[in-house]
């Protein structure tokens, strides 16, 4: 049986580990909501440009850019792995993890090859040992590193190095659902992107859509072609922006419920162990009771 | 008469409201927009975005490329960053603007890969539009 000592000492650790998840869950709670900022913050640009896509798309009935166009021969397939950078947030990650793994096995052989890239330090670690890397980028959502990603793949892909190009990432769903889901990032295309994107407004909200009017007919300068070489590249950029900060969002989601969940694991073990302290406790007065009775009839 | 402004990025609104005027650094050339102007889409450059708000003030911002959609009455301009004159360090710009110039000299001389190329081209452009918008705005 613990003495006395070790169970209070046992009982003071894990206070100290509940103070630390349960600073842990306040600190995601803050960044999720700041993530989920940024989320929203980034809707209206995704509508307008889905739209102007959609409305060249309408127009010319022709893929007029190099990241639109298939590749005759599928020889190698990029997968682009985002998770984060720290863990201690449940299973999001290997989630994340476990489904590239499982689109590598299907898609794999449709193309001769699969290299990897990865986002975010743990899908780097994972894949280290495992796979070759092509490249590994920093974690974190920013334009500036979602640009970096962006035309990291648009060279390979229009050098002809890779023939597609496919995101995988968490979806944040809700503050308690994060799915892991594969996009396929190239060859672009216009009409799949707007489907994806009027399908995240409409579940966002509604009333935010302020298109107006609608078929306007546009006079377009320079020229169609000219505008796609602009708006193209852009997509794809903000294909990537949205992954991460899906995956940010998704991440900081994680992290609160786990930790929540390990505050509660904590205060379980606190009652159980100060139970068995007052018990210890007991039966040590009752040994001393006994002793100083039978000591005194001995007298 | 007013045109109605949105300036949207991938971070978000930068601007929205009615203003005067708006002028554009288009992919030909800059342009002005007016109240009533023409149904067009347009692409963008790197460049200073002036607009002439109702009261006579001017804001200045340097954009990055993008495009913009004219409606007759309102524009909406899409690019991937927008920096207004009092977030640019005008002389950090002019720094980067000195390094990215002598790198395209050296790269000129060398003949080196492409995309390096464009990087330095992309990075000169980017810090003409922040010293652009950053002296208009001092005017």
């Amino acid at each position: 049986m613990a003495s006395l000592k070790d169970i209070k000492r046992r009982i003071g650790s894990v206070e100290k580990t509940q103070q630390i998840t349960s600073a842990m869950r306040m600190v995601a709670a803050a960044k999720l909501r700041r993530a989920q900022d940024a989320i929203i913050a980034a809707r209206p640009y995704a509508q307008k440009m889905f739209a102007t896509l959609g409305e060249i798309g309408r127009r010319q009935k022709e893929a007029d850019h190099p990241l639109l166009q298939e590749h005759a021969q599928a020889r190698t397939l990029e997968v682009v792995v985002v998770t984060s950078d720290r863990g201690l947030c449940g299973a999001f990650n290997s989630n994340a993890i476990k489904r590239a793994e499982r689109e590598i096995a299907q898609r794999g052989p449709a193309f001769g090859q699969v290299v990897l890239s990865t986002a975010g330090r743990k899908a780097r670690d994972y894949f280290q040992r495992r796979r070759e890397i092509v490249q590994s980028f920093e974690g974190g959502a920013g334009t500036a590193a979602a640009a970096e990603m962006a035309e990291h793949l648009a060279g390979r892909y229009e050098s002809g190095e890779i023939d597609g190009a496919l995101v995988i990432y968490n979806e944040f769903v809700s503050a308690l659902t994060q799915r892991p889901r594969a996009d396929v990032l190239l060859p672009l295309s216009a009409e799949r992107e707007i489907a994806e994107s009027a399908e995240a407004a409409e579940a966002a909200a509604p009333a935010e859509s302020e298109s107006g009017g609608g078929a306007a007919p546009y006079e377009i300068e320079p020229s169609a072609r000219g505008l796609l070489a602009v708006l193209v590249p852009q997509a794809l950029e903000f294909a990537i922006y949205r992954a991460l900060l899906e995956n940010q969002a998704g991440e900081h989601a994680a992290r609160m419920a786990a930790m929540e969940s390990a505050t509660r694991n904590t205060e379980e073990l606190i009652r159980n162990l100060t139970l068995q302290f007052n018990r210890v406790r007991q039966a040590a007065i009752t040994r001393e009771l006994v002793e100083i009775v039978s000591g005194a009839e001995a007298l | 008469m007013a045109v109605e402004v949105s300036v949207v990025t991938p971070e978000g609104r930068a601007f929205e409201g009615s203003a005067e005027s708006i002028v554009l650094p288009g992919a030909e050339g800059e342009f002005g927009v007016l109240s009533g102007h023409e149904v067009f889409l347009t692409a963008l450059q790197a460049g200073a975005l002036r607009i002439a708000k109702p009261g006579g003030e001017t804001l200045h911002a340097a954009i990055s490329r993008g495009f913009a959609e004219v409606h007759g009455d309102s524009v909406a301009v899409m690019v991937g960053s927008c920096e207004f004159a009092h977030e640019i360090d005008l002389d950090r710009a002019r720094i980067a603007r000195d390094r990215a110039q002598r790198q395209l000299e050296e790269m000129r001389a060398t003949a080196e890969g492409e995309e390096a190329y464009q990087q330095y081209q992309e990075d000169y452009s980017r810090a003409l539009a922040r010293i652009a918008a950053s002296e208009q705005s001092e005017k």
